[in-house]
């Protein structure tokens, strides 16, 4: 008999389908001084899935991002109310180290940020502060990590040349193996292609679809078209609020909100 | 078709014609003017430097030999040297440079790195500022005050030399040392911090070795200018002419500077117009050189922070 | 390495889908013609029973195409691909009922001995149909438009065909009134057999768009 194995289910099927949630997000509220940057978000982000947040400027996408990581922690005056669980565990309680948590959760951002060291210095920077010193070992972490990045082969030759002697696209994808050397269980990427070329942009993607095997994966993006590309699921943001939170054929077949109709339409505003 | 070449011959005579109202030659003339004015302003320093170089130069020479760097002052001008001097600058600044290296750095990254923003660091950068411009005499004042009346430490040694000019230079090192921590971007620090460092181990694994070769210009561009001190020195009491270099933090020490100022004033002819010269050629060298590093390190590093 | 794999993949797995889903129409019409050849009613009651795959993988696949259009942004001639896919695959489900249609056909005329002279005459037209389907598909597997072009060309054979089975039946129905409902089913049937013949054409149709990216009119 004829197996249909695929991979999309219909969007009234992938709602029902149950992936373990690594984060919860719970009555989250964001300010940034009296402004309310994120407001009442309830959402969950699967396991081993991509999740994408999409939605205008300014609609505190990459806010709610960088609460993940508590990467909001290092601007001044800003404040979190509500919970965000990692495996059960508020990430906002007080005992909870912010530089442990990201170490679990680790992070990409916009511009490719290689540090002006070698390429196997980039990837190694990670393992070495958590204090891995044998040579061989963190050789073994390099590779695999370079190889998970889809990056090995363009660079096994030239390890110990600058990351900046690198294009722009292969800067990223080094980025993304220094964050993955540490082996967190949760990848948080801020446009990760958006200062890349459009080829550059189809090898992250590609990339990104092979990272969720290992890691749990959450874009930010102000590309919908990424987000209908790369996501399993798609959070749309709008003023502060989540909007909608669907599988991503849901939302881009159809919509409960109009208001996400409007906006993955392009007919916003 | 017929149309359209009676456009572009339209816009042609239009391009070419030069109304009544048209200020754009007037305004060209404007700026050229505005660009000669500002090659002039160019010029001065330049043709400046040049004539003093020069007129250094062309008195020194003779005087500037081997015996003069090696030789130790004298009455008679044929016998003058600068050994003493110029030992006593370079141990007084070798000091300098460790003493305020670590103070400037660490006041620097303190105020970078780990003080919020508000009033209190307004308050320290702000103060900061007001002692980059106080006159170094005042210094000298400072350091008198500071270090032989309230310490304790003797007149005119090379320790209390080393601290006064530590405190002259310290806004500078400590300004420029945070423009360097400021030129690192926060994406590498973000790059840090969000694999899972600490703010120490940020500090220390990417903002400082990032900000390196700009702590060291800035630094080393602020030893040339405490190598030309002379005012604080005369206040703490410093010797304008010593027959020996120093041989310890508490032995009394003369300044390049000092001694030149010693001699400029003798009535001798050949000390005004020739020893003087020499000793400032000596000490134009010194700290041009200094500069020179300043700006090669600069160069060698921004090149290769490109890759 | 090739970009968007796993868009390609996905694609590729369309066409797989397409293939199969044509693989399972042709069974089943070569079923429902052995049913009618061998008076099989068993066979014929399969082929009806098992329709609903046929109409399940359709949706299945049209919601895929739908999917993979709202979210892949695809152009050029994964954009063909995919809106021929969602044309042929409707084409293919009717086809699918063409063939419930005949073992139906199969369950009420062959326990009448008077009709077997008309059923031998039909079985050919249902033969040369199912071939048309065969060659439809390997077409559509190899991407192959020349042999479409080839196969929508034989449609007119078909025709012909009908043509003096029409006549054939309705003298037939004009000397035997009492079998009057019977002839009318074998009536539809061969109607609805050169109607699975015209979709056979469209699909090479489609196959011929999807490959050169011209709209061939082939029937």
């Amino acid at each position: 008999m004829i197996q249909l194995d695929m991979k999309t289910k219909r969007p009234e099927a992938l709602q029902r389908e149950v992936s373990p949630e690594v984060l919860q997000v719970k009555n989250l509220s964001f300010y940034y001084g009296s402004t309310r940057a994120l407001r009442n978000i309830d959402m969950g982000i699967y396991k081993n899935r991509v999740t994408s947040i999409i939605g205008p400027s300014g609609c505190g996408k990459s806010t709610m991002l960088r609460c993940f990581n508590r990467m909001n922690d290092l601007i001044a005056d800003t404040r979190v109310e509500g919970s965000i669980l990692l495996n059960g565990q508020d990430i906002y309680a007080r005992e909870v180290d912010p530089v442990r948590l990201r170490r679990h959760v680790g992070m990409v951002f916009q511009q490719p940020n290689p540090f002006p060291k070698s390429i196997f210095d980039n990837v190694a920077y990670g393992p070495r502060m958590y204090g891995t010193r044998d040579k061989s070992e963190l050789m073994e972490i390099v590779e695999r990590s370079l190889k998970n990045a889809a990056l090995w082969n363009e660079v096994k030759d030239r390890l110990h040349k600058s990351a900046f002697s690198l294009s722009g696209g292969q800067q990223q994808r080094l980025c993304i193996a220094r964050a993955i050397a540490v082996e967190p269980e949760v990848l948080l990427m801020d446009e990760p292609a958006s200062a890349l070329d459009p080829i550059a942009t189809t090898f992250i993607e590609d990339l990104i679809d092979e990272l969720k095997k290992n890691y749990t994966v959450v874009i930010v993006t102000h590309n919908m078209q990424q987000a209908g590309r790369v996501g399993d699921y798609t959070a749309f943001f709008l003023n502060g609020e989540l909007e909608e939170f669907d599988g991503t054929d849901k939302i881009f077949l159809d919509p409960s909100s109009q208001k996400t109709a409007d906006y993955i339409s392009g007919r916003f505003g | 078709m017929k149309n359209m070449e009676g456009v572009i011959r339209g816009t042609v005579e239009a391009l070419g014609t030069q109304k009544a109202d048209d200020n754009i030659q007037s305004e060209r003339i404007k700026g050229i003017i505005f660009q000669l004015l500002c090659v002039f302003a160019a010029l001065v320093g330049i043709v400046s430097l040049a004539f003093l170089l020069v007129y250094v130069l062309r008195e020194a020479v003779g005087w500037l030999d081997w015996d003069f760097l090696t030789g130790r002052p004298s009455r008679f001008a044929s016998k003058a040297g600068i050994r003493p001097p110029m030992l006593g600058s370079t141990f007084v600044i070798a000091l300098v440079a460790l003493f305020s290296l670590p103070l400037g750095v660490g006041a620097a990254v303190y105020l970078e790195e780990y003080s919020k923003q508000g009033l209190w660091k307004r308050f320290v950068e702000v103060n900061i500022a007001n002692l980059a411009g106080v006159p170094s005499i005042v210094y000298g004042l400072l350091g008198l005050g500071l270090f032989v009346s309230t310490l304790g430490l003797p007149h005119g040694v090379v320790l209390v030399g080393a601290l006064t000019l530590t405190l002259r230079v310290l806004p500078i090192v400590i300004v420029s040392s945070q423009e360097a921590i400021k030129a690192v971007p926060d994406l590498q620090r973000h790059a840090a911090l969000g694999i899972g460092a600490t703010r120490w181990q940020m500090i220390r694994t990417v903002v400082l070795p990032e900000a390196v070769p700009g702590i060291l210009t800035g630094t080393i561009i602020a030893l040339a200018n405490a190598m030309g001190e002379t005012a604080p020195l005369i206040m703490i009491g410093a010797a304008t002419t010593m027959f020996s270099a120093p041989h310890g933090l508490l032995s009394s020490f003369s300044a390049l500077p000092l001694q030149i100022y010693a001699w400029s004033d003798f009535p001798q002819t050949e000390f005004r117009h020739g020893v003087t010269p020499a000793a400032i050629v000596v000490l134009l060298l010194i700290i041009l050189s200094m500069n020179g590093v300043a700006i090669y390190l600069r160069n060698r590093f921004y090149q290769r922070k490109k890759g | 390495m090739p970009g968007r794999q796993h868009f390609n993949k996905a694609m590729n797995e369309v066409h797989q889908n397409v293939l199969q889903m044509g693989v399972l129409v042709e069974e089943s019409l070569e079923k429902a013609r052995r049913a009618f050849e061998e008076k099989d009613l068993v066979l014929a009651e399969k082929v009806i029973s098992q329709d609903h795959k046929i109409d399940e993988m359709q949706l299945l696949l049209e919601d895929r195409c739908t999917i993979l259009i709202a979210t892949e942004q695809p152009v050029a001639a994964d954009l063909r691909v995919l809106l021929t896919a969602v044309k042929i695959v409707s084409s293919m489900e009717r086809m699918g009922d063409h063939a419930v249609h005949l073992a139906k056909t199969t369950r009420r005329t062959s326990q009448l001995p008077n009709l077997d002279r008309l059923r031998t005459l039909i079985l050919p037209l249902i033969v040369k149909g199912n071939d048309m389907v065969k060659d439809m598909l390997t077409a559509l597997a190899n991407h192959d438009a020349e042999l479409a072009r080839k196969v929508a060309g034989r449609d007119d054979e078909i025709d012909d065909l009908h043509r003096e089975l029409f006549e054939t039946l309705i003298n037939f129905q004009r000397e035997n009134p009492e079998y009057a409902l019977q002839t009318t089913d074998l009536l539809f049937l061969i109607r609805f057999f050169e109607r699975l013949c015209d979709h056979v054409t469209h699909i090479c149709e489609w196959i011929v768009l999807r490959e050169t990216g011209e709209h061939a009119e082939l029937s």
